[in-house]
């Protein structure tokens, strides 16, 4: 499978978590599969994972696209980050998304006449539930550019080092 | 350590913490070590956070099994799409 097919793939299954797990069949399911009780409970819990799909979702692939994180030579992580002015605007996507997600209320007004009362106030609602997710992939962005976490593949040189010594390596490296 | 087994930990240690969180006995036992008002109070700030293990999961799902082989950005499977033009990366 290519590169761009396990991207796909992924980003796939989470949209499909997203849009499946808050849906009314899907708790029928549980509910048929493990009883009332504990399928409720699954139905819920994994609905109330708003916040993980959204940072799940947005940070893999901001590490993948904005900082073009990859396997190293030497069997670590390497980083190809973007230039300070993509990642400037990707922390000004990200705000705006913060304030469309904190939004619910105007958000609601704009969606319910395009996607009718109910589904409009759904949306609504789940960007608002989302806004945990959006702050934390701003902060791992912020983690990404203050600490420049690029020395992992120096730390992952150190303690693997390779069974035969490499020419020109010092030993107390 | 062989790797898959430090995944095996990872991974199903991760979940166990999940599992914990979402238990009665681990309620009770805050309320039995902070008393019932502030042992509730933490424990509920506790358990609304469960979404912070299963980031992790998926996102290290995406290191493991989308990035793991992922050449580096001037590698002809994979053009950058923002990245800094071949041999100008930082790795260290």
């Amino acid at each position: 499978m290519s590169l761009n097919a396990r991207r796909g793939t992924y980003a796939a299954l989470i949209v499909l978590a997203m849009v499946t797990t808050g849906w009314e069949v899907v708790y029928d399911l549980w509910r048929t599969v493990l009883g009332s009780g504990a399928g409720e409970a699954m139905a819920r819990f994994w609905d109330l994972q708003v916040e993980s799909y959204w940072n799940a979702l947005l940070f893999v692939f901001i590490l993948d696209f904005i900082y073009g994180m990859h396997r190293g030579a030497d069997g670590g992580w390497g980083f190809a980050p973007a230039s300070l002015k993509v990642r400037l605007a990707t922390y000004a996507a990200l705000v705006l998304l913060c304030i469309v997600c904190s939004a619910e209320g105007p958000l609601r007004t704009v969606l319910q006449p395009l996607l009718g009362d109910t589904v409009g106030a759904s949306v609504a609602h789940y960007f608002r539930r989302a806004l945990e997710g959006v702050m934390a992939t701003i902060g791992l962005m912020i983690f990404m550019d203050f600490v420049k976490p690029g020395s992992m593949s120096e730390v992952a040189g150190r303690r693997e080092r390779p069974s035969h010594p490499v020419e020109g390596t010092s030993d107390s490296a | 350590m062989k790797p898959w087994l430090r995944r095996v930990i990872f991974y199903g240690g991760t979940l166990v913490i999940v599992v914990v969180m979402c238990q009665n006995f681990f309620k009770e036992a805050f309320l039995t070590v902070f008393g019932d008002e502030t042992g509730e109070s933490l424990y509920s700030f506790v358990r609304t956070n469960v979404e912070a293990p299963i980031s992790i999961i998926f996102i290290a799902l995406y290191l493991d099994l989308i990035m793991a082989k992922k050449p580096p950005p001037d590698a002809a499977d994979n053009p950058p799409v923002f990245g800094l033009p071949a041999g100008s990366e930082r790795t260290v």
